[in-house]
């Protein structure tokens, strides 16, 4: 392991916030009912505002991007697999303390859109707790930072792997 | 969206859609006398004397609706009205020639269209209006998939009865991906669910990959 990257990907209770709640009821509870509440969340509005939501300037998206993942969402049986994953994603939780980056403590950039209201900027910091060279960049966007953010992503990157090069590693 | 940052008068707003009326109307009209015209020249049989470049526009149409694993060679020789064999004629290699040849001509037609709306008529601001009209046309307004887009979407969906979706299935296919292509060092860029499946990689640990995990597996690399 020579370098991570992460954006907008958590790894920390601090990092859960109230987007998770239905969800979350859905873990405690796991009923059929409990489960079509969450439907809505892989419908077209929903993607959209995956997007949208925390992006001041609404002509740097591509709606390509929300047409695309729509399609893939709208496969027949796809809500279902979507649905065994918002179940699944408890595990992940307990298995938050366990991930590799602890242990082998690989150089990492944390770059992350601070208005993403999914995995929130709140998941962004503890990274320095855990991690001995992080640096770490907010950025004024959403959940999908690259969609606007993308050539500033690419040279923090380069940047960051001047600063750390990894062919010596 | 368009009209915040450019502000157009009414009249140029009218002429161009005016002009866009008349573009559609003048694609209808032409797709319609070429059918027609065949019709006769064939004595009444449907697209016999179609040409690669005619069943290419036909393919890019249909892998744009369907994707790639979303139609079968027999739809195709029903929707296009050729035969299995004629298809082969003109793609020796099947489907894939297929796909390919229709996502060569997509870009180029949208090279095409872009550049002649940038460089026709008037001044920058109307020629990338028009740009705009004639591309967000192509997407019919937002209702219309990118070719592209569709059919890189194609691929594994196994059922839910072959394949458990957990985050623990997903960390192992790609464990096995990255041991399979037999990377040894690796940095690795996460994103949604792609962090609790990157951390999760045992691979992570011993061998090595750079990659960007999304909710489409998007794939990125630095060089």
């Amino acid at each position: 392991m020579q370098a991570l990257i992460a954006q907008n990907g958590n790894a920390y209770a601090e990092g859960l916030t109230e987007f998770l709640n239905p969800i979350r009821k859905y873990w405690e509870y796991p009923s059929l009912e409990n489960r079509n509440a969450l439907r809505i969340m892989v419908d077209r509005k929903s993607t959209e505002w995956q997007y949208q939501s925390g992006v001041s300037d609404q002509m740097l998206l591509d709606p390509t991007a929300w047409i695309v993942d729509q399609a893939g969402l709208d496969r027949p049986g796809n809500d279902e697999i979507q649905l065994d994953l918002f179940y699944d994603y408890r595990k992940n939780i307990e298995l938050y303390l366990e991930f590799f980056f602890r242990k082998y403590q690989p150089p990492m950039l944390v770059v992350w859109g601070k208005n993403d209201l999914i995995f929130p900027a709140e998941g962004a910091a503890p990274y320095s707790r855990d991690l001995t060279t992080v640096e770490t960049h907010l950025l004024g966007t959403g959940h999908f930072a690259l969609e606007t953010h993308g050539e500033e992503v690419a040279s923090r990157i380069e940047e960051f792997f001047r600063r750390h090069p990894i062919h010596s590693r | 969206m368009q009209s915040r940052r450019l502000t157009i008068n009414g009249r140029s707003r009218f002429a161009l859609s005016f002009g866009v009326s008349v573009f559609r109307c003048f694609e209808k009209t032409t797709l319609g006398v070429r059918r027609l015209y065949r019709l006769v020249q064939n004595g009444g049989v449907p697209n016999a004397a179609l040409s690669r470049e005619e069943v290419i526009e036909q393919l890019m149409d249909l892998f744009r609706r369907l994707g790639y694993d979303g139609a079968s060679l027999a739809e195709f020789s029903k929707a296009i009205g050729l035969g299995k064999s004629s298809l082969y004629h003109y793609f020796p290699g099947g489907k894939e020639e297929m796909g390919r040849a229709a996502l060569a001509r997509s870009r180029e037609w949208l090279e095409e269209l872009v550049k002649a709306s940038l460089e026709g008529e008037g001044n920058p601001q109307e020629r990338l209006r028009r740009m705009m009209q004639e591309v967000n046309q192509l997407y019919a307004g937002g209702r219309k998939l990118c070719i592209l887009g569709n059919m890189a979407l194609s691929g594994g969906m196994p059922d839910r009865a072959a394949f458990a979706y957990t985050f623990e299935n997903l960390t192992n296919v790609i464990d096995q991906f990255v041991e399979k292509l037999g990377l040894r060092k690796y940095s690795l860029y996460v994103m949604d669910y792609g962090a609790p499946v990157g951390y999760r990689l045992r691979c992570g640990t011993r061998i090595a990959c750079r990659r960007s995990l999304h909710k489409t597996a998007t794939l990125t690399r630095r060089a």
